[in-house]
C-alpha cells in the first residue's frame, strides 16, 4: 500500500505508451486500406465498362441477326411483303463493317470477320428468297390450278351427263319395245319379241356402266390430284393411275356405239380435252400450250420444296451467325476473365504487405500489455490475503440456527395436509360437473352430490335409499337394473347409456359408471359411481350422421355432373377434332397443316384429359366398374406395347417389353383396366425420357392353383424424381413439382388413377427412382387364372437346340431377347455391336459349331443392322448364317432392300412373341413367308355401293360425319332426330344408319325398337350406335336396343372405316338376294317359241353347259397364267348370265374381265370361287325351268 | 302511306344461295330496311332465313311453299302469303282420287333429286296416304338430277312399270318436265301431267310448244288475266299506269298481292313503323279481304295468309283458268286416244 503512488505512475505510463502505439498503428492500416481500395474501385468501374460494352454489343448483334433472319422468313411467308426490306441484312452488315474500324482488339477481329462473311451469305439468301416470293406470286396470283380443277371437274360431269343420257336413251328404247310387246299379241307381238332378241341395247348399256365406273376412277383421281403433297406420289399418280384410266376411257368410248356416232364422236372429243386438262397439250410446260392439271400441281409443290430449302438455308446461315455470335461472347468472356484475375493479384499483393507492417505492430503491443498486467496482479494478491481471514468465523453460527427450524416446520406440515385432503374431497364431489353416488351393496343410496340433482332432476334427499331409481326412465328401467345386477353379482364394473326422465316430463340421455367396493375378504360393501348427462354429445351425435349423408349425396352429385360435363364437353370435340381431320385431308400449305396438326394435337390432348377426369370421379364415386374376363395376358402386353411404339421410337427412344416365360398367359380379370394402367405408365416413361430406353418387364411373384400375383415394372431413363415429391405422387392433382406441370403439362390424375385401379386389383404400386439417372414403377396385381389352358410350347419344335447370335447395342432389349430364346430352348450368344458379332459368327464357324441364325437390330451405332447383314454375307465363311432384321415403325425398308443385302426376314420392335417364333422358325426351316407390303388406307379407299343415313342433332358434328363418310367414298344423308330416321327410311331403303344415342324428339334407342319392328323377319338395316358417353356398360345397352355395332365419340375416322368395313362384310353375307332376277325371268318365260320349246328353256339348256364350260377353262386360264384368256372367258359368261339377269353372278365375271385386261392376277382365284359358287345357285334355279327335271 | 313514303330496294342473287347471304346482310344492316320481302326460290330462302331471324328483321312472302318456311308454331319473323307445296299437291291428289275415281297406285312421280323433290314426294304421299294408301312403296317415283335434261332413264322405269300410271306428278323445272312430257308422249305414254307453280308456267307452255298433251298446273293467285276477280282488275290497272309494255304473269300477281298485304298492314301502325310493329300489324290483321275471291288470315299462330290453289290447264300453247270439276273430262281425252 506504501508503494502504490510509484507503481502507478509506472502503470500509468505504460498506458500511455500503449494508447500512442495503438492510435499509431490505426492510423497506418487505414492509410494502406484507403490506397488499395481506391485502386479496387476504379479497377472496377473499368471492369463494369468493358463487360457492359461487348454484352451490349453481342446483344445487338444478336438481336441483327434475328432480324435479318425474320425477314427472310417473312418473305417466304404468305404475308404480303413490307417496302422496307433491306434494311436488316445492310444494318448487320454496317454494325460488322463499323466495329471492324473502330474494334483494335486482337481476338475479336477474326469474330467479326467470319460475321462479315456470314451476313454476305445472309444477304445472297435474301436475294434468293425474292426470287422465289416473285416465283410464289405469279403461280399464286394466277388462279389456273383453281381454274383447271374446275374445267376438269365439269368435263368429267359432261361426260357422265352424256353417258347418262345415251344409256338413258337405250332404257327408253327397249322400254318402249317392250311396251309395245306388250300391248300387241299374235305375230306382231312375235316381231316385237325378236326385236327385243335382236337389239345389242342390254349389250351397250353395260358398256355404259363400265365406262361409268371409270368415270368415277377418274373423278377420284383428279381430286387425289389436286390434294397430292408429294412430288414423286405426283408423278406417280399421272402415270401409273391417271393415264391407264384415261386410255381405258378412251378404249371404252369406242363400244358405246357405231363408229362415227354422235355419242362416241362427242365422247372421244371430250376425253381429249380431259387429257389436256389433266396432262397438259406436250406434257411440256415450257410450250405455249395451256397447262394441265399435273404441271400445276407439280409446280406448286416444286415451289413449296424450294422453300423448304430456302429455309434450311437460312437456318445453316443462322446457326454460323449464332455460332459466331457465341465466339464474340466468349472471348468478351476472356477479357472479363483476364481483367478480373488482374485486380485480384493487386489486391493480393497489398494484403501481403498489410500483413508484415500489422504483425510487427502486434508483437510490440502484446509485450507492453505483458508488463502492465504483470504490475497489477502483484497489487491485487496483497488486498486478497487480508479478506480470507475475517470470513471463516461467521459460518460456524448460521448452521446452528438452520436445523432448529426444520423440526417445527415438518408436524405443521402433516396437519396441513390432512385437513387440505378433506377439504379437497368435499369441494371436488360439490363441484365436479358429474355426479356422484355411493350405495350400500343392497342398493340404497348414501350419498350423491349437488351435481346429481341437475343431472337427475330429483333433489338429494329424494334420492336416498331406493328413491334414485324413479329418475330412470321407465323404458329404460328394466334393462338398467338388470345390468346393474348382473354387474354386482359378477363383480364387474357398470358401464351403461341410458335416459333420465325428469319429474317435469323432459328426457335426458346420461352415461353412467361405477364399480363395486369390496373388503378386504372379498365381501360387497357397495357401489361407488358417476354419472355423465351426454345428452348435447347424442344430440351432436346425430347431426354429424346427417352431415355425412349429406356429404356423400354431395360427392354422387360431383361425380353425376362430371359425367354430364365430360359428355356436353365430348360432343363439341367431336366436332373439333373430327372437322380438323377432314382439314388435314384438304390441300394445305405447309403453315395451315401445322396449325391444324395443333389443333388436332391440342383436341386430342383435351379430350384425354377429359378422360382422366372422368376415370377420376368414378373411381372417387366408387363406380368404377371391373369386368371379369377370360383373357391372354401376352396379347395384352404386345397390344399396349404396340400401341405406343410408334410414339416412343419417334422420339428416338429404345422401346422394349418382356414378359417371363413362367408368367401364366391365361388369366381372368379385367385387361382393359390393366392395358389402362400400363399405357398411363408406359407413356409417363415416354413423356419424361429423352434419351434412352423404356421397358416394361413382367415377372410372377406368387402363384397358387386359381390365382397369381403378377409384377409389372417399367422402367425409364428419364429424368427421375426427388425424394420429397415421390411421397405425393400417387395423390389427385399431383405432378412432380408445379415447373414440371409447365413444361410436361397433364393433369396429374393419371397416377391417381393407376394406383387406385392397381389397389382394386388386389396390388400395390411403387416407385423407385434417382434424379437424372430415371425412374421405375412397380405395381403387383392379382388375377385369377383360367381353370382350362392349354400347355406351353411344346417341348419338341424347329428351334430346340438351335444356335442364335442376339446383336442388339441396347442392353435392356438384348437381355429380353436372350431370356426369349432361352426359353425356346434355344442356344444363345448376346454381342452389343457389329465388330464383335462378326469375330463371334468367325469364332464359331472355326470351332465347327456355326450360328445358324442371327437376329440384327437395325438401328446400331457404327455400324447398323444394313451394314452388318452386308459384312456377314461378304465372308464366306458365314454367309450361310440366316438373318433376321429388327426394325422400327415408320422405318421404310423396301423389299428389295432388304433381300439385296440377305436378310431372311424381318419384324417391327417391339415384336409380338408368337410372331417372333413364327419368324424365326419360318427362316430356320428355310421358307420365309411370302410378304406384299399391305396396302395403304389412303389408296384402297374407293366408291362403296351402301347407302348410309346419319342421325345426329348436332349440326357441326353432321358436318363431320358427312365428310368422313364422304371421305370413305360412302353416300351419305343426314337427319336430326329419330322420327326423321323413320320417315327417311320409308323412303329410301338405307343399309346403315349411324344413331346417335341421344337426340331430342325420338332417341336412337327408341328409333332402333321402332325400326326392328318395322322390319320383322325382312331386311335388316345395319345400325351403328354412335354416343358421346364413355361409360362402360353403353355398348352393352346399344346391343340390347337392337343395334349391330357400336362407336364411341368423338368418332375416328379409323374407327368409323373399321365399324363401317364390318358392317360392309355382313351386308354382303346378308344381301344373297335372288341369283336370278325373277321378272326377268318371268318376261322370258312368256315368250312364245319355236317348236315346242319355248326361248327360255333353249336358253336354260345352253346355259346348264355352257356355264360349267365356261368356269373349267377360267381355272384353266388362271393356272397357265393367261390374263387375256381369262378376259375373254368372263366376257362371254357375263353376257351370257345376264340374259337371265344373275346380276351377282354378272358382277363376279366383270371383276374378272377387268382384272384379266389388267393382268392383275392377285384377285383372280377368289373370284373365280365366287363365281362357281354363285353360279351354282343360278344352275339351282334355272334348272326347274327345263321339262325333263320337273319329272 | 300514313304521311311516310315506301322505299323498294331491290337486289338481284341470280338463285344462288351464296349470293344471297351478302345480299341480305346488305339490306339489313346497311339499309336497315323494315322487311324483306318477296325472296325467290327454297335454297335461297334457307341461306336467308337465319340471318333475317338473328337480325329480327320480318321475311314477308318469299316465292316457294316449301314446309321449311311453315313451321308449326310459325317462326315470329317468317310470314307467307302464299299455298304452300303440300298444299298444292294435296290439290291434285284430291282432285285425282276424288274427282276422277284413280286408285293411289295410278299416280307416279317425277321428282328433282334435291330438297325441293323431297318436299313435293312427302306431300303426295301424305295425301295419298290419307286416300287410303297403305304401302308407300306401291307408288311409282321416279327422279332425275338437278340442272340436267337426263331424264330418259327415270321415263324408262315408268314405261317399263308393271301399272302404267294414269297421272304423273311433277316437282321439277320447266326443262326437264316438259322433256319427260313429248318423250312420254313419243313412247306412247298417255297421262295426265300435273305441276306445281314453281315450275314456271310461260317458259313450261313454251317448250312444249303445240304437242297436244293434258297438262296442269297449279297457282298460287289467279289466273292474271281473270278480271273477273277484283284484285286482278287492280293489278291490270296498276300494271297498265306503271308500265303499259309490260305482261301480266302469275309470279308478277304474286309479288302484288304480297305487297298488298304488306300495305294493308303499314297502314294500321299510327307512328313509325319498326321492325317488331310491322310483324304486330300483320298479325294484328285477322280475318281480312283484299279482293281474292275468298277471305286471308293472319295472326300470331297464323303465318299464312292464304291457302288456296287455282287450277290452270295447257291449252293451245297457254296455260289458262280450270275447273277441278273438269279433270275427269281432261282424263278421258287422254283415255280415248289409247288403242
Amino acid at each position: 500500500v506504501i508503494n502504490l503512488p510509484h507503481h502507478a505512475k509506472r502503470i500509468v505510463w505504460l498506458v500511455r505508451s500503449l494508447t500512442a502505439l495503438g492510435l499509431l498503428m490505426i492510423v497506418i492500416a487505414v492509410g494502406l486500406l484507403g490506397g488499395t481500395l481506391s485502386a479496387m474501385r476504379k479497377q472496377r468501374t473499368q471492369l463494369a465498362l468493358t463487360e457492359n460494352e461487348l454484352k451490349e454489343t453481342a446483344e445487338q448483334l444478336s438481336h441483327s441477326a434475328w432480324e435479318s433472319r425474320a425477314e427472310i422468313m417473312s418473305i417466304l411467308g404468305d404475308a404480303t411483303l413490307g417496302a422496307d426490306g433491306q434494311n436488316s441484312i445492310a444494318g448487320l452488315n454496317d454494325f460488322v463493317r463499323g466495329h471492324l474500324a473502330a474494334q483494335p482488339d486482337p481476338l475479336v477481329v477474326p469474330v467479326l470477320l467470319e460475321l462479315k462473311t456470314l451476313a454476305g451469305n445472309l444477304a445472297a439468301l435474301r436475294e434468293g428468297a425474292v426470287a422465289w416470293r416473285v416465283r410464289y406470286d405469279v403461280v399464286r396470283s394466277d388462279s389456273d390450278t383453281e381454274r383447271t380443277i374446275g374445267r376438269v371437274r365439269s368435263l368429267i360431269t359432261q361426260l357422265h351427263g352424256i353417258m347418262e343420257v345415251a344409256q338413258g336413251s337405250l332404257r327408253l328404247d327397249e322400254a318402249t319395245k317392250y311396251r309395245r310387246w306388250r300391248e300387241s299379241s299374235g305375230e306382231e307381238a312375235r316381231r316385237q319379241a325378236e326385236a327385243i332378241l335382236t337389239a345389242r341395247g342390254q349389250q351397250e348399256i353395260r358398256e355404259f356402266d363400265v365406262f361409268d365406273h371409270e368415270l368415277q376412277e377418274l373423278a377420284l383421281l383428279v381430286e387425289l390430284l389436286g390434294g397430292e403433297q408429294q412430288l414423286d406420289h405426283l408423278a406417280d399418280l399421272k402415270e401409273n393411275q391417271i393415264k391407264p384410266v384415261l386410255d381405258r376411257l378412251s378404249r371404252a368410248s369406242f363400244n358405246l356405239g357405231t363408229k362415227g356416232s354422235a355419242v362416241v364422236t362427242t365422247t372421244a372429243q371430250t376425253i381429249e380435252q380431259l387429257k389436256i386438262g389433266i396432262i397438259g397439250e406436250s406434257g411440256n410446260r415450257d410450250q405455249a400450250g395451256p397447262s394441265g392439271l399435273f404441271d400445276l400441281c407439280r409446280e406448286a409443290l416444286e415451289l413449296n420444296r424450294d422453300r423448304e430449302k430456302c429455309i434450311n438455308e437460312a437456318a445453316t446461315v443462322r446457326h454460323g451467325i449464332d455460332a459466331a455470335i457465341a465466339t464474340f461472347a466468349q472471348v468478351a468472356q476472356t477479357r472479363i476473365a483476364e481483367l478480373a484475375r488482374k485486380m485480384e493479384r493487386d489486391v493480393a499483393f497489398d494484403w501481403r504487405r498489410m500483413m508484415l507492417v500489422g504483425s510487427g505492430c502486434a508483437v510490440l503491443f502484446l509485450w507492453l500489455a505483458w508488463i502492465i498486467s504483470r504490475r497489477i496482479r502483484e497489487q491485487v494478491q496483497v488486498l486478497e490475503r487480508a479478506r480470507a481471514e475475517s470470513d471463516a468465523d461467521r459460518q460456524t453460527a448460521q448452521k446452528l440456527m438452520l436445523e432448529q427450524q426444520g423440526a417445527a416446520a415438518e408436524l405443521a406440515a402433516i396437519h396441513q395436509n390432512l385437513r387440505e385432503s378433506e377439504q379437497r374431497f368435499r369441494l371436488l364431489s360439490a363441484s365436479a360437473p358429474i355426479g356422484i353416488f355411493h350405495c350400500e351393496a343392497a342398493g340404497g343410496c348414501l350419498y350423491c352430490n349437488p351435481e346429481w340433482e341437475k343431472i337427475a332432476g330429483m333433489s338429494v334427499a329424494d334420492s336416498l335409499g331406493d328413491g334414485w331409481r324413479r329418475a330412470i326412465h321407465p323404458d329404460d328401467q328394466a334393462a338398467v337394473m338388470e345390468e346393474w345386477i348382473r354387474s354386482a353379482n359378477s363383480g364387474r364394473s357398470f358401464d351403461s347409456e341410458f335416459r333420465f326422465r325428469w319429474l317435469s316430463g323432459e328426457t335426458r340421455w346420461v352415461h353412467s359408471r361405477s364399480v363395486p367396493l369390496r373388503s378386504e375378504t372379498g365381501e360387497l360393501l357397495g357401489h361407488v359411481g358417476t354419472v355423465e348427462d351426454i345428452t348435447q354429445r347424442r344430440q351432436i351425435e346425430i347431426e354429424f350422421t346427417r352431415a355425412r349423408d349429406a356429404a356423400l349425396e354431395s360427392v354422387q352429385l360431383k361425380s353425376r355432373f362430371l359425367a354430364n360435363m365430360s359428355h356436353e364437353i365430348r360432343t363439341p370435340m367431336n366436332g373439333v377434332i373430327g372437322m380438323t381431320n377432314i382439314l388435314l385431308d384438304t390441300s394445305l400449305t405447309a403453315e395451315q397443316r401445322e396449325y391444324a396438326e395443333t389443333i388436332r394435337t391440342s383436341g386430342e390432348g383435351l379430350l384425354a384429359i377429359i378422360n382422366d377426369i372422368l376415370d377420376f370421379s368414378k373411381v372417387e364415386a366408387g363406380k368404377m366398374e371391373f369386368e371379369m374376363l377370360d383373357f391372354d395376358l401376352q396379347e395384352t402386353v404386345e397390344g399396349t406395347l404396340e400401341l405406343l411404339a410408334e410414339t416412343a421410337q419417334a422420339k428416338g427412344i429404345e422401346f422394349a417389353g418382356f414378359v417371363d416365360p413362367h408368367v401364366p398367359r391365361h388369366l381372368r380379370g379385367d385387361p382393359g383396366r390393366l392395358r389402362q394402367v400400363l399405357t398411363n405408365l408406359l407413356s409417363n416413361s415416354i413423356k419424361f425420357t429423352a434419351i434412352g430406353e423404356v421397358a416394361l418387364r413382367v415377372a410372377l411373384v406368387s402363384e397358387s392353383d386359381a390365382e397369381a400375383e403378377l409384377e409389372f415394372r417399367v422402367s425409364d431413363t428419364g429424368i427421375g424424381i426427388e425424394a420429397e415429391s415421390r411421397r405425393t405422387l400417387f395423390e389427385a392433382f399431383h405432378q412432380a413439382d408445379a415447373s414440371t406441370t409447365r413444361k410436361y403439362g397433364g393433369t396429374g390424375l393419371g397416377l391417381a388413377i393407376c394406383k387406385q385401379l392397381v389397389e382394386r386389383m388386389g396390388g400395390q404400386i411403387r416407385l423407385e427412382s434417382t434424379v437424372g439417372k430415371g425412374s421405375t414403377f412397380i405395381f403387383t396385381v392379382k388375377l385369377e387364372k383360367q381353370s382350362a389352358f392349354e400347355p406351353a410350347l411344346n417341348g419338341d419344335h424347329a428351334l430346340v437346340n438351335a444356335r442364335v447370335l442376339i446383336v442388339d447395342d441396347n442392353e435392356t432389349s438384348g437381355q429380353f431377347l436372350h431370356e426369349q430364346v432361352v426359353a425356346w430352348k434355344m442356344r444363345n450368344g448376346t454381342v452389343r455391336n457389329g465388330a464383335d458379332a462378326l469375330e463371334r459368327l468367325r469364332q464359331a464357324a472355326r470351332e465347327g459349331d456355326p450360328y445358324p441364325l442371327a437376329i440384327i437390330d437395325m438401328k446400331m451405332p457404327e455400324m447398323d443392322g444394313l451394314a452388318l447383314a452386308r459384312a456377314i454375307k461378304a465372308d464366306a465363311d458365314i454367309a450361310d448364317t440366316r438373318l433376321v432384321l429388327m426394325t422400327e415403325f415408320g422405318r421404310r425398308l423396301t423389299v428389295e432392300e432388304l433381300r439385296n443385302v440377305g436378310i431372311a426376314d424381318w419384324r417391327n420392335k417391339p415384336v409380338r412373341q408368337s410372331l417372333l417364333f413364327d419368324c424365326l422358325a419360318g427362316v430356320m426351316i428355310g421358307v420365309p413367308k411370302p410378304r406384299t407390303e399391305t396396302p395403304s388406307a389412303k389408296t384402297s379407299r374407293s366408291r362403296r355401293s351402301e347407302r348410309v343415313l346419319i342421325a345426329e342433332d348436332n349440326a357441326v358434328n353432321q358436318r363431320v360425319a358427312l365428310g368422313q363418310m364422304r371421305k370413305l367414298g360412302y353416300t351419305a344423308d343426314v337427319v336430326g332426330d329419330g322420327f326423321e330416321v323413320l320417315q327417311s327410311l320409308d323412303k329410301i331403303a338405307y343399309d346403315i344408319v349411324l344413331m346417335d344415342c341421344h337426340m331430342p324428339e325420338m332417341d336412337g334407342y327408341e328409333a332402333t325398337a321402332a325400326i326392328r319392328e318395322r322390319e320383322g323377319a325382312g331386311k335388316r338395316t345395319w345400325i351403328i350406335a354412335m354416343t358421346a358417353n364413355a361409360m362402360s356398360g353403353d355398348r352393352e345397352q346399344c346391343l340390347a336396343a337392337g343395334m349391330d355395332d357400336y362407336v364411341s365419340k368423338p368418332v375416328r375416322l379409323d374407327d368409323l372405316a373399321a365399324v363401317l368395313e364390318r358392317a360392309h362384310c355382313e351386308l354382303s353375307i346378308q344381301a344373297e338376294g335372288p341369283a336370278v332376277d325373277p321378272q326377268t325371268l318371268a318376261t322370258l318365260r312368256e315368250l312364245p317359241g319355236e317348236g315346242e320349246k319355248n326361248i327360255l328353256e333353249r336358253l336354260v339348256s345352253i346355259f346348264c353347259e355352257s356355264g360349267p364350260l365356261a368356269l373349267q377353262e377360267l381355272s384353266a386360264a388362271l393356272t397357265r397364267q393367261d390374263a387375256a384368256g381369262v378376259s375373254l372367258i368372263a366376257h362371254t359368261l357375263q353376257s351370257s348370265s345376264g340374259q337371265f339377269g344373275a346380276s351377282r353372278l354378272q358382277e363376279y365375271c366383270a371383276e374378272l374381265e377387268i382384272a384379266g385386261r389388267d393382268g392383275n392376277f392377285e384377285p383372280m382365284g377368289r373370284l373365280i370361287a365366287s363365281a362357281q359358287n354363285e353360279l351354282q345357285r343360278v344352275l339351282a334355279t334355272l334348272q326347274p325351268e327345263l321339262p325333263n327335271s320337273n319329272v | 302511306v300514313n304521311g311516310h313514303r315506301l322505299r323498294l330496294v331491290a337486289l338481284d342473287d341470280g338463285y344462288e344461295p351464296a349470293r344471297t347471304v351478302p345480299n341480305m346482310r346488305q339490306l339489313l344492316e346497311k339499309e336497315k330496311v323494315l322487311a324483306v320481302i318477296g325472296d325467290v326460290g327454297t335454297p335461297t330462302a334457307i341461306a336467308a332465313l337465319p340471318i333475317a331471324i338473328e337480325q329480327k328483321t320480318l321475311f314477308f312472302a318469299p316465292f316457294t311453299g316449301a314446309g321449311l318456311l311453315r313451321k308449326n308454331p310459325p317462326d315470329r319473323y317468317v310470314i307467307n302469303f302464299r299455298a304452300s307445296y303440300d298444299e298444292e299437291i294435296a290439290a291434285m291428289i284430291d282432285a285425282l282420287i276424288d274427282g276422277s275415281g284413280l286408285q293411289p297406285r295410278d299416280v307416279a312421280f317425277f321428282t328433282q333429286r334435291d330438297s325441293y323433290g323431297d318436299a313435293g314426294f312427302s306431300g303426295g304421299i301424305a295425301a295419298l296416304q290419307r286416300h287410303g294408301l297403305q304401302d308407300a312403296n306401291q307408288v311409282l317415283h321416279v327422279r332425275y338430277e338437278r340442272n340436267t335434261l337426263a331424264i330418259e332413264n327415270a321415263l324408262a322405269t315408268v314405261i317399263y312399270a308393271e301399272h302404267t300410271p294414269r297421272a304423273v306428278v311433277m316437282v321439277g323445272a320447266y326443262g326437264p318436265c316438259a322433256k319427260f312430257i313429248k318423250l312420254a308422249h313419243e313412247a306412247g305414254l298417255r297421262a295426265l301431267y300435273l305441276n306445281v307453280s314453281f315450275v314456271g308456267s310461260n317458259p313450261l307452255a313454251s317448250e312444249l310448244g303445240p304437242l297436244e298433251v293434258p297438262v296442269v298446273v297449279t297457282q298460287v293467285v289467279p289466273h292474271p288475266l281473270d278480271s273477273e276477280v277484283p284484285i286482278v282488275r287492280e293489278y291490270l290497272a296498276d300494271l297498265k299506269s306503271f308500265d303499259s309494255e309490260m305482261k301480266p304473269g302469275f309470279g308478277a300477281l304474286e309479288g302484288y298481292i304480297a305487297a298488298r298485304v304488306m300495305v294493308a298492314a303499314l297502314e294500321r301502325i299510327p307512328g313509325e313503323p319498326t321492325r317488331e310493329g310491322v310483324i304486330d300489324a300483320l298479325e294484328g290483321l285477322g280475318e281480312f279481304d283484299l279482293g281474292l275471291g275468298k277471305k286471308m288470315l293472319l295472326g300470331p299462330q297464323q303465318h299464312q295468309a292464304s291457302h288456296r290453289v287455282w287450277p290452270t290447264m295447257l291449252r293451245n300453247g297457254a296455260f289458262v283458268p280450270f275447273s277441278w270439276v273438269n279433270i275427269t273430262k281432261l282424263m278421258g281425252g287422254g283415255e280415248s286416244r289409247r288403242p
